[in-house]
This record gives structure tokens, sequence and C-alpha cells, in this order.
């Protein structure tokens, strides 16, 4: 019985630890899940904001010379969507360049680890 | 006890293992060049290998050639359009334009003095005072700069006339690159590496097109070898209706694949040039020429 009651404090503990770790990821804030997953859903955040992140991001994947010639457009054509009022469109297309930003980023430290890889010397 | 031998066996399979991974090593590092100068010439062999085995019965010498190297109904329409170059106009605007003077009454005589017996084949070559590669194309602004005049556009126009021009001077002279250093096979490799660099939202290195699947179609397109690139360069294309240089070609893959193009003459373009004319070492200089 004794064993019993010490199993469920036990599970109890758990529960709790665990529901702790959660609260805190959370509170983290939207910022962190930009830098890790690129993707913003939070509406806590300002679109010039991920604007901002998008050209942020874009400049990180252009110094190592891995730049998509795709990814600038989308960020203009998201600027373009927030003068125009459609929010939106704006946070989804910024969202999108972050995206291929991060991409193009893995892309390049790809290539520094592997490009041998595909050398034929 | 069965635990043990489980055990024994476990770690005796794991200590054969690395001792035979050490044996292989040994045995690759055996085979690895003592030296760069070894390096880089193990790297043309096995790149003029690459091709002559994807392509057995072409010479290797054809390869300057480019696509009309590997596919007989192209090259029989581009050696008519060769009857009547496109780019001739081109070489005469460029001869013309070398020998006029600058404001200062000197010319890009007295930066090319050996021009008329051929110079394009020792381009580009690592400057061991700057230690940094120099292009044809770098050398001609770098010429106007000194003397006193603005720089002109790197990709197409004048600079290519020009750049068309020293080349038409060197046709039939042979490439002769050197990589004098460490500093110089730094460049190389970096050129290399580039090279062999996925890039762009396609995810397309130059060696995927250009190298590994070399000859196939792409679209109506049949994909160039990367071998023999720079002896035809400038290059008059058709879709640009006008000379360009082997940078803009650059640029212009890049674009094809989605990748933002680097700066024309930048260091990453011109490292990549170093390595690219190193892997078509002792090939004739055929330049300017036309492709679609």
């Amino acid at each position: 019985m004794n064993n019993l009651k010490k199993n469920n404090f036990r599970i109890l503990v758990l529960i709790l630890i665990s529901l702790g770790i959660v609260a805190c990821q959370d509170e983290t804030g939207s910022t962190d899940k930009i830098e890790k997953i690129g993707y913003v859903k939070s509406s806590t955040n300002s679109i010039v904001d991920i604007i901002a992140k998008a050209k942020n991001s874009l400049a990180k994947a252009a110094e190592v010379g891995f730049e998509w010639s795709s990814t600038a457009p989308l960020i203009k054509q998201a600027v373009e969507a927030e003068n125009s009022g459609n929010s939106k469109l704006a946070l989804e297309l910024a969202n999108k360049a972050i995206k291929e930003s991060e991409n193009s980023l893995v892309q390049a430290k790809y290539a520094d680890e592997h490009w041998q890889d595909h050398a034929i010397n | 006890m069965n635990l043990i031998k489980k055990n024994k066996i476990y770690w005796l399979t794991n200590i054969a293992s690395l001792l035979l991974s050490v044996s292989v090593n040994s045995q690759n590092n055996d085979e690895q060049p003592s030296n760069y100068q070894d390096a880089v010439i193990q790297d043309i062999q096995e790149f003029r290998d690459f091709y002559t085995n994807k392509f057995p019965n072409i010479d290797i010498n054809e390869f300057k050639d480019g696509v009309y190297a590997i596919d007989e109904k192209s090259r029989e329409q581009w050696l008519e359009i060769e009857e009547f170059a496109p780019y001739e106009i081109s070489v005469e605007d460029g001869e013309e334009a070398f020998g006029q003077n600058f404001a200062n009454g000197k010319s890009y005589i007295d930066c090319f003095p050996n021009v008329e017996d051929g110079i394009r084949q020792n381009y580009p070559y690592f400057d061991t005072q700057t230690n940094q590669v120099i292009t044809v194309e770098l050398a001609i602004n770098q010429c106007r700069v000194v003397n006193g005049e603005v720089p002109l556009a790197f990709g197409k126009g004048k600079l290519a006339d020009i750049s068309g021009y020293i080349s038409f001077s060197s046709r039939e002279k042979t490439l002769n690159i050197k990589v004098p250093n460490e500093q110089a096979y730094e460049s190389y490799m970096a050129g290399k590496k580039f090279f062999y660099s996925k890039r762009g939202q396609l995810n397309f290195a130059c060696a995927d097109c250009h190298l590994q699947i070399a000859g196939s179609m792409l679209r109506a397109d049949i994909l160039g070898p990367a071998l023999g690139h720079p002896t035809g360069m400038p290059v008059y294309r058709s879709k640009w209706g006008e000379l360009g240089t082997l940078h803009a070609r650059y640029a212009e893959c890049n674009k094809n694949v989605r990748a933002k193009p680097l700066e024309l003459q930048g260091e990453s373009y011109r490292n990549l040039e170093y390595f690219q004319t190193i892997m078509s070492q002792g090939m004739q200089v055929n330049g300017p020429s036309s492709r679609k």
C-alpha cells in the first residue's frame, strides 16, 4: 500500500515537472521560435518585425554567398502586401522568405562540410 | 559466461574493424600526392580522365569546342555560323579600343606589351605580390584605373570586346597556368570548392550540369562539358546578341539554378575561373567563340 502511494506521488511529481517544462517553453517567446523553426505564428510580433527578421536572415545567407535569387522578391512582395493592408499575405510571404534563407544557410553549411563528397578527385 | 563470450567477440570485432580501417586509411594516404603541385597535377589528370571515359570517341583537344565537340548535329550548325562569326565586329571594336590612347597619353599596349604575341594563355594568373587571382578582365580595368580612366563594366560591352581582341590575338596558344605557392593553391582549392558546391533553390553545383550530366539534354539544350570552357572566352551568345565574359556566364548559370549571382570579378568567381582554367591546362585558346 505504501509502495502504491509512493508510485502515485512519483507520477504526480513527474507530471508537474513536465507541465513546468512546457510552461517555460511557452514563456521563451516567439523570437526564439523564429530562430529555431523560422515560422512565426504569434500575433504579438508585428509584421514590420517579421519583415525585418526576413531581411536579417537574407543578409546572413548573402554573407556566406548562398543567397537564393527567389528570396529578395518575396520580401519585396511582403512589404508591398503590408503597405496595401494585406497583413495576412505579408506574414505568409515574410515567413516564406525566412524559411528560404534558413534553407540556403543549411545548404551553405552542407557545402562547406560535404563538397568533397561530390568531387571526382 | 555467455555474456562474457559475447562481450569478447564484440570487442575483438571492434578492434579488428579499427585495425582494418587504419590499414585502409594508411593505404589511401600513400596514394595522396605529397605536395600541392602534385595534387593539382593529379586533379587535372582525373578531371580529364572523367571526360575521356564519358566521351571515349572525342579527342581530348576537341573539348575546347565545348558542346560542339560532343554533338555532331550542333557542330555542323556551329561551323556554318563560324563562317561569318557573329563576334567579328566585337573583336574589331576591341582592337580599336585597345589602340586608343588614354587621357594621359598612354594606352593598353603599355600594360599589355606582348598582346600581339598572345597573352590570354597565361591568364588567369596568381599574383604573388597581392596574393590574388588576376584575370584578363580585371587586368584591363586595373590598367585603366592606373592610367586615370574609369573602369568598365565587367560583364558585357566594351570590356568584353577588348577581352575578345586579346583572346583572338592569342588563338592556338596553349593554356599555361601556374600554381606558384601555397596561397595560390588555396585560391585554386576555393575555386574547386565552388565548382562542386550546390547552390540556389534548385540545389545545383557547376559540376552537376557540366561534369556529371554533361552531354545530357536540359530542355532544348545540351549541357556542355566544363573541360575546355575557358578556352573560348569571351563568348558571343545568340541569346545575348553580344560578347560576354566568363563571369557573365557564371552569373547566368547561377541565375538558372535560382542562386543570386556573385560579384563579377569578385574573389569567388576569379578563384572558380582559376580552378576551371587549370583543369583545361594545355588546351588551345580559341576565343572568342559563339554559342547558342
